[in-house]
């Protein structure tokens, strides 16, 4: 007989640990796993446990903690040449929830929709916000419109920009001062990028591993603490400029004066406007406008310092897509499609960081393997989901499917919830358009005919207090 | 219980009070523990099942009586004529029937359920808990789990404060 087996109960409890995952295994989603979790310390660390929740596949292997891919944003807009009425310029942002738990049809998350929809009790900020970047529950926006009523003239010139956390805390909206720097008609081709910092993004930096579950007090009293890095490009001198805003700035938050970096004009954005962000660096990945050259851009938040590398890989100028940039092991890290689907992950080979000059590097330091074969269908869009460390991939059809950077698993994507909305041989993100911005590449140019503006991913970190994670003998009694 | 037929090898089932329950031994495999230790020749002619009381087990029994493929209590001659719909039909109506327990039996059967792995047992026996999660607050669920609230009143209010949208 297995006696290791043999259930057994605390002192008081109707059931054991054994059954008691068994039927927290059976819950939903993650709303009702979060619940259990705050009904008492003993369950919290049932439902808190690394195994479990990669039995659940919510932790995956790849992240430092618990965190889930809820969502995309995404946003119908329209031509900028066929609409004159600016404030027609864009419908409200949708949210197309990834997380099949949280679709639950018993209880649809109205905390998801709400503050974007028309007809719920949210008409407002939100209905003409546009999702720019997400990060570990915060979601950067810029407003279409000034907040103040009564002050349109000064829309097209000031960049409205709004951060909070949609899902989280929804008292939390912090509206950013506009940046220092003018901006032509042409917002969006004037952003090259932007990344949110969290303080866990901070922390990160400071402590190595796993270890990073238990959120120091610390880090608890700055959880809705955030910075935001805004790349922009000046028409007058074709240069991009870097400039960082900090929520807790003495004086109640403000933006660092703009610091020159290198010359937009020549370069093209690869993926999504926000960065990838690893130990307080911003990353992205753009390509030399006429060699097809790719470069990686490196920002760091503390000094706004940009590097610009040129990555010696021959890339195809026919290839099908850009690389997408991603992040494997804490490093910028890309992968490009092959025409016949076969997906290549490229990483960079360990180095000694800091002792290594720029110029030393070996050129032979990339190295590709191959990540998956997505097949013959067509591929409509590619997302990288940082925290999760996977790619999101649409294909014809709008067939989704999760590919881990780590395992190279690829699993369909089922939506639970999903209604009429989305009918079976359309794309959900990409609607009837051909233009660079959808295919990954950013916009380049003037006029263009892109019907959606670039979709947002939207990650969550699991929060729990530290006191409440650290193993506390006290509260239970083992036999 | 059906009468004994020839050529179905026989298990005997021990609860710790003493009580011994002679099943079919595929009715007895409808528990995945079980199963292991018979394939694994771990068993003999008696297993001893830890911790499950005999009026638990007469019911665990009675359940994969009901729920062993091709004969079920109403024997093989049955299943024959009717309808396999009509008989998804039937077993769920037993089933509703069947759990038509009280609170602290139906724990014993989530609990039993977990150590015998029976997994149409335990989904039957958890879906009260599952939608009392689902449905009710904190206090609502605490109180039907009888579980106490050790947490301090400011860390479950982070706790709520951090995690809003679960908790509306």
């Amino acid at each position: 007989m297995d006696n290791a087996r043999v259930p057994r109960r605390r002192d008081g409890a109707e059931i054991g640990d054994d059954a008691v995952r068994e039927v927290l295994a059976r819950l939903p989603g993650l709303r009702e796993l979060l619940r259990c979790a705050a009904t008492c310390k003993h369950w919290r660390r049932l439902v808190i446990d690394r195994a479990f929740l990669r039995r659940l596949g919510l932790w995956p292997d790849t992240a430092r903690r618990p965190c889930i891919l809820a969502g995309v944003f995404s946003q119908m807009c329209y031509s900028r040449d066929d609409s004159r009425d600016k404030r027609s310029l864009y419908a409200p942002p949708r949210f197309i929830n990834l997380q099949a738990g949280l679709g639950d049809v018993r209880h649809p998350p109205r905390t998801f929709y709400s503050f974007v929809t028309i007809d719920g009790d949210d008409r407002g900020l939100f209905h003409l916000a546009r999702p720019l970047a997400a990060r570990r529950g915060f979601l950067l926006a810029r407003l279409l419109q000034p907040y103040s009523p009564g002050n349109r003239d000064d829309g097209p010139s000031k960049l409205h920009l709004a951060v909070c956390r949609p899902l989280l805390d929804r008292s939390s909206m912090h509206l950013l001062p506009p940046p220092p720097f003018n901006m032509d008609d042409y917002l969006d081709n004037n952003i090259i990028g932007c990344a949110i910092i969290t303080a866990a993004d901070h922390a990160a930096t400071t402590t190595g591993d796993d270890s990073l579950l238990p959120v120091d007090h610390k880090q608890q009293q700055d959880q809705s603490v955030f910075q935001v890095l805004l790349m922009y490009k000046d028409n007058n001198d074709g240069f991009a400029y870097a400039c960082a805003y900090s929520s807790d700035a003495p004086g109640g938050g403000g933006w660092t004066a703009p610091v020159r970096s290198y010359l937009a004009s020549r370069y093209t954005r690869c993926g999504p406007r926000a960065g990838l962000v690893t130990r307080g660096i911003v990353h992205w990945l753009f390509m030399h406008y006429q060699n097809h050259q790719i470069y990686a851009l490196k920002v760091s938040m503390d000094t706004l310092h940009a590097t610009l590398a040129e990555i010696p890989i021959e890339v195809h100028p026919t290839m099908p897509r850009p690389p997408i940039p991603c992040t494997v092991e804490g490093r910028l890290s890309f992968v490009t499609i092959r025409e016949d689907g076969v997906a290549d992950l490229w990483t960079k080979q360990e180095q000694d960081d800091t002792v290594v000059k720029e110029k030393e590097q070996d050129d032979n330091a990339w190295q590709n393997s191959e990540l998956t074969n997505l097949g013959s269908e067509r591929i409509s869009s590619v997302f990288f989901a940082e925290s999760r460390g996977a790619l999101l991939v649409e294909q014809h059809g709008g067939v989704l499917s999760i590919v881990d950077l780590k395992s190279k698993e690829k699993l369909p994507m089922h939506l639970r919830d999903e209604t009429g909305e989305h009918s079976r041989g359309t794309c959900r993100f990409l609607e009837s358009c051909s233009s660079s911005c959808c295919r990954g590449y950013s916009h380049g140019y003037r006029g263009t005919t892109c019907l959606q503006a670039p979709p947002v991913l939207y990650e969550m970190d699991w929060v729990f207090p530290s006191t409440l994670v650290s193993p506390e003998a006290r509260g239970e009694k083992q036999e | 219980m059906a009468t004994r037929e020839a050529g179905k090898k026989m298990i005997m089932l021990k609860s710790p009070d003493g009580m011994e329950f002679e099943v079919e031994e595929a009715v007895a495999m409808e528990s995945q523990t079980i199963r292991k230790m018979i394939e694994d020749d771990c068993a003999d002619t008696a297993i001893l099942i830890p911790n499950i009381n005999s009026k638990i087990l007469s019911r665990v029994i009675e359940y994969c009586n009901k729920h062993v493929p091709t004969t079920g209590a109403t024997g093989a001659a049955a299943s024959d004529t009717v309808a396999p719909a009509a008989l998804a039909e039937d077993l769920k109506i037993w089933d509703a029937e069947f759990i038509k327990v009280n609170r602290a039996t139906r724990f014993d059967l989530i609990q039993a359920a977990s150590y015998l792995n029976i997994k149409g047992l335990l989904d039957l026996t958890s879906q009260t808990t599952i939608d009392t999660i689902s449905d009710n607050s904190l206090e609502e669920i605490r109180s039907f789990l009888s579980t106490k609230n050790d947490y301090l009143p400011e860390e479950e209010q982070t706790i709520r404060r951090e995690n809003q949208w679960a908790f509306q």
